[in-house]
């Protein structure tokens, strides 16, 4: 037998005699790989970004406006329209002059509701159900009763009508473009596929009528000729006709569910970034671990070179007990993987980041990726720490177990130094970066800070022991003598419990607090931007202008303004910052009511902001050199380039800023085309409350119609759906299961092998409960180090996180500071006070005679 | 594995220093050894606790680096070899068993027999081993792990390891000081027999007794060779011992 196999022999003979030992390593790659699959599968999701169309699933080529902005510096680089970019009607001539296109069937979709007893059923995008009848070829929909729908008729889908009652021939309300109308039901009918959105077909004389986007369709179908394939007629679409985007098979869907394209981006990045540090959080923990059981089997191992085993032979011999863990541990994880990949996912989307659409995806690629990852990072991290067995001398054989002295090697200490002085960069860059960018930077602070303090663990603790001795021997009596006496002396045991738990600390306070910070700048920015005593919004999708003309009229109104929001760039004079869109708001001109826009008007006047006008925040104009008066070249959330006078200077906040447009510019160029908000001031000397009671009289004919006060402003405005607050949110739950499980393997271990140091305590006198105050009073303190450390690390993250918007101090829930306090404890005492007790299992004279410290 | 047949012998100490530690607590282990080991006999080392005897024999076999001076072990000096040489070097030529904590815990009788050959890379030749347990008494306890093996046991197991591999030397620190007298007894008869096969063995002892099994007796006190003894007797190596008791306590008294 060659000695590599005695070597892999004599590794799985130790794992079976010492099973439980394997246990922290079994779970910590379990989860980790578990983690790892789920990252694979939100990779591998937003890669393939399938959505498979519904309504659009007949036509076999669907072809769209451009849908992504080609950065004018970076060939390469799109970054995706927020809005439906549409296709002007000469163009879809051309496709349809294309050889092998049999017909082209166009599609326009406007805000039609469906209304029992004037409120609207159906929200969210599916407002958007008004089509031609044209277009329901495009979805296979074939008449189950009744006809096409005439001017002032309607055919109602099938799903939407069995659920309603309603059958051909019956009258139905509707909320067409915000406004109530009666249609006659003409039919009713049935999509070739199962389409969850509700249809509503009109006459294309109605439907061109009702369409915001005038002499413009949102998407055309093709369909081929007799014997063309669609692939290749999709390709030769492409080339004959410049600027727009070709689509077929499950690749439809993101034209027909709009945010598909836009949730690659997020998806990418919560994936890489959460991956990222579940690598690094599992490599620090099976170091720590296989650390641990070294420093254990410190004898075993001695012996072991003693025997004849060379160095490389013990080496390999960890190295062999680690994979065989981790490969067990790792194939286990592929089955939670999958279970917390789609949770993940499932949670994505509840939080609007990702459409309901997107299919998750998570095959044998994603498994094998987790898999391969985690292997990778189990066996170079075992590599590392087995280095230590590998050095055990023979003559420690026979050695009583020494306590290693608390002086880590220079080589560490420069380590420490460099991650100490990278936290700082990272924390003072971030200072300096707009908020957007902060907030990935800030993460890494965090890790470069622990790895810090795990470097230098040891030394901290001794000269905690050492400055604040005192202080704790008179705070905590007599027992807390000899507990700072073993922190002192045990520093490197202590140090690697202190580890996980200042990690903990700082990646949970650090990621949730500058998110809440961040948010609440972002929240207090979009606000603070708009001033208005009463908000109008509606669930049927618009606002009309008669509807506003209504609201303009009531008496009491100071100034209406409808709100708009998109976002869009400036593309020229260009900052090469085009990766990250600017946000647009469209709000009416100012008028002799003033204006709902709260931020000063530094120069220039806002009673320009009509027609092809827009204004800016005065930092982006000095910024690209921009006057009031000049031209500029923006492009809209839909694509379309638009040339604007800059009419006026905005002091706006810092970060979150908005370009600010008039409302109808803007709202042509957005999906729905109209507004769904209106903003109303009150006159001087009224009430804002008996102004939200006289709108409320005033518009109660109108479908869908809420009135509200200021505070309805935010409710639509979705911060939270931030990608970056889950990855956060996920970062810190995972800091503290990874925290709680090393630490209490570290502590369990460490306390039990001094089984035979608490013998000769009681044979010296002391008695149980006094050795267990000794033992809580140590895990005391390595608690409290291990929070301020993790406290002063997170202030990294949280404090450049805080300045970057304007804050200065950072805001966030106070429960979760104390949850976090709270939780450090509830790791180090509960396992010290179980760990303790089966140590004094035995007599003081049967202890002091067992091997160990 | 052919033993030493040549008449130089297997280890060579020449004027070996051992200090532990530096500055102030450093300990001077071994001031000054040399002696040889001849092939085919068996030697006792005894003295007084802290004259060096352990120190000497770790030294002896590669298990601990002298701090100068040189150690010749089959026919190889030592000085320079890395870790990974020492080991290789040990696994063919030299065989230890401490005073406890011999056997890995992991690993059955049979095992833990086999392991250095096994760790070598070699086929253990399986008629030997057997042999070598039941010589030890074994024979019925090979399945067993150490844990379930009493002290004398587990130390006769440990001797059965260091004979399988037929190793030049056999070095023994304290091989019967955890067994009652019957066992011991039977140890000692075993390891005479195998030096009447023509095995070199050095051993560390505090009994007489013990020391009255083997062809040469050498003395240390204070890390230094005070005297040698030939084929010595219970009783002169009593005397010696306490003789050398004797004189440290006077000269205790004198300052």
């Amino acid at each position: 037998m060659s000695s590599r196999r005695v070597v892999f022999n004599l590794a799985l003979a130790s794992l079976r005699y010492r099973a439980a030992a394997s246990l922290a390593s079994f779970v910590a790659i379990l989860i980790g790989c578990g983690l790892l699959v789920a990252c694979a599968g939100l990779f591998e999701t937003a890669i393939l970004l399938q959505a498979q169309p519904q309504r659009l699933a007949a036509a076999p080529v669907v072809v769209g406006g451009s849908s992504a902005f080609k950065l004018p510096d970076e060939e390469s680089q799109v970054v995706p329209y927020a809005e439906r970019a549409g296709l002007p009607a000469d163009q879809v001539a051309k496709i349809a002059a294309v050889p092998g296109v049999q017909r082209v069937v166009t599609d326009v979709s406007f805000p039609a509701v469906l209304l029992s007893d004037g409120t609207p059923t159906g929200t969210g995008t599916s407002v958007l159900s008004g089509h031609g009848w044209d277009s329901a070829a495009l979805g296979g929909y074939v008449l189950r009763e009744g006809n096409q729908p005439a001017p002032g008729q309607v055919v109602l889908d099938a799903a939407t009508a069995d659920a309603a009652g309603i059958k051909a021939g019956s009258n139905v309300d509707l909320a067409v473009d915000g406004r109530k109308q009666t249609f006659t039901v003409a039919g009713v009918a049935e999509p070739g596929r199962t389409v969850r959105a509700p249809a509503f077909f009109f006459s294309s004389g109605d439907a061109q009528q009702f369409s915001p986007h005038q002499g413009r369709f949102d998407l055309a179908g093709v369909f081929p000729s007799e014997g063309v394939d669609a692939g290749e007629l999709a390709a030769r679409i492409a080339e004959q006709v410049p600027g727009v985007s070709v689509l077929t098979g499950d690749e439809r869907g993101s034209a027909e569910f709009l945010g598909v394209d836009n949730s690659q981006l997020p998806l990418i990045l919560l994936a890489a970034v959460f991956g990222g540090m579940v690598l690094v959080v599992m490599a620090l923990v099976v170091s720590a671990t296989i650390s641990l059981t070294v420093r254990q089997r410190q004898q075993e191992l001695a012996l072991l070179r003693a025997t004849g085993a060379t160095p490389k032979q013990v080496h390999r011999m960890v190295l062999a007990e680690t994979m065989a863990v981790g490969a067990v541990a790792a194939v286990c994880g592929v089955v939670l993987g999958s279970l917390l990949g789609s949770q993940i996912f499932d949670t994505s989307v509840s939080l609007g980041i990702v459409p309901d659409e997107l299919v998750f995806q998570q095959d044998i690629i994603a498994f094998a990726v987790g898999i391969v990852a985690t292997l990778a990072i189990v066996y170079t991290a075992a590599w590392f720490a087995a280095l230590a067995a590998a050095r055990a001398r023979p003559i420690q054989a026979l050695a009583e177990a020494s306590i290693p002295s608390a002086k880590v090697n220079p080589l560490r200490r420069t380590g420490a130094a460099v991650c100490g002085i990278a936290t700082v960069l990272l924390a003072g860059t971030t200072m300096f970066m707009p908020a957007d960018t902060a907030a990935a930077f800030g993460g890494p602070a965090v890790l470069t800070g622990a790895i810090a303090v795990a470097l230098v663990g040891p030394e901290i603790m001794a000269y905690v022991a050492d400055r604040f001795g005192p202080f704790i021997r008179r705070v905590g009596g007599r027992d807390a003598t000899l507990a700072v006496i073993n922190s002192r002396a045990r520093a490197v045991a202590f140090a690697a419990a202190l580890t996980p738990i200042t990690l903990a600390t700082a990646v949970a306070l650090g990621n949730v607090y500058s998110e809440t910070t961040a948010q609440k700048a972002q929240i207090a920015a979009y606000a603070g931007q708009l001033q208005a005593d009463v908000v109008i919004s509606t669930g049927s999708g618009a606002i009309p202008a008669d509807e506003l003309q209504r609201i303009r009229s009531t008496p009491g109104v100071g100034t209406a303004s409808p709100l708009v929001t998109s976002s869009g760039w400036i593309e020229q004079p260009y900052d090469g910052n085009g990766s990250d869109p600017l946000r647009l708001m469209g709000v009416a001109a100012e008028d002799q009511g003033g204006t709902v826009l709260a931020t000063a008007v530094t120069e220039g006047s806002l009673k320009n902001l009509t027609g092809d006008a827009v204004a800016l925040p005065q930092a982006v104009a000095e910024n690209l050199e921009i006057k009031v008066g000049s031209k500029i070249t923006m492009r809209l959330g839909d694509g379309t380039q638009a040339q604007v006078n800059v009419v006026a200077l905005l002091d706006s906040p810092s970060s979150y800023a908005s370009m600010v447009l008039p409302a109808d510019l803007l709202a042509a160029h957005t999906t729905s085309g109209l507004p769904a908000q209106v903003l109303v001031k009150a006159a001087e000397g009224k009430d804002a409350s008996d102004l939200v009671s006289a709108l409320t009289d005033q518009l109660k004919d109108w479908p869908g119609v809420s009135v509200g006060d200021d505070s309805a402003l935010l409710q639509n405005f979705q911060a939270g759906a931030d990608v970056e607050a889950l990855i956060n949110y996920l970062l810190a739950v995972l800091a503290i299961a990874y925290a709680a499980i090393a630490a209490v393997n570290t502590l369990a271990v460490a306390v039990l092998a001094r089984r035979r140091e608490f013998g000769v305590q009681r044979l010296a006198g002391a008695d149980r409960r006094q050795v267990r105050r000794m033992l809580f009073i140590e895990g005391g303190i390595v608690a409290v180090v291990g929070l301020v450390l993790g406290i002063v690390i997170s202030l990294f993250t949280v404090l450049p996180m805080a300045i970057t918007t304007g804050e200065i101090i950072p805001s966030g829930p106070v429960w979760v500071f104390l949850a976090v306090v709270v939780a450090v404890f509830l790791i180090v005492w509960p396992v010290t006070a179980l760990a303790a007790r089966l140590a004094m299992r035995r007599s003081p004279i049967e202890a002091v005679a067992l091997p160990g410290q | 594995m052919p033993t030493m047949t040549s008449v130089e012998s297997p280890v060579q100490l020449d004027a070996v220093h051992k200090t532990y530690g530096s500055g102030d607590s450093a300990v001077e282990a071994l001031a000054g050894v040399t002696v040889n080991f001849p092939a085919g006999t068996f030697t006792a080392v005894m003295g007084p606790s802290g004259s060096g005897k352990s120190t000497l024999l770790h030294c002896a076999a590669g298990l601990d680096k002298p701090t100068s001076g040189s150690v010749r072990l089959a026919g190889t000096d030592l000085k320079g070899k890395s870790e990974t040489q020492l080991t290789v070097l040990r696994r063919q030529h030299v065989a230890f068993v401490f005073q406890s904590f011999n056997l890995m815990p992991a690993l059955n009788v049979a095992q833990n027999v086999t392991l250095p050959t096994l760790l070598a890379g070699r086929e253990p030749d399986q008629a030997w081993v057997d042999q070598v347990i039941a010589r030890v008494g074994l024979a019925q306890r090979v399945k067993h792990r150490p844990g379930e093996l009493s002290g004398g046991q587990q130390q006769r197991v440990a001797i059965a390891r260091a004979l399988a591999g037929r190793p030049a030397v056999v070095f023994a620190d304290e091989p019967t000081g955890a067994l009652d007298t019957t066992t011991a007894l039977e140890v000692l008869n075993l390891m005479r027999e195998l030096v009447s096969a023509g095995q070199t063995i050095v051993m560390v002892t505090h009994d007489p007794v013990a020391a009255s099994f083997a062809d040469n007796v050498l003395f240390l006190v204070d890390g230094q060779i005070v005297t040698q003894m030939a084929t010595p007797s219970v009783e002169a190596v009593a005397s010696t011992l306490a003789h050398l008791g004797a004189q440290a306590k006077q000269a205790r008294g004198q300052r």
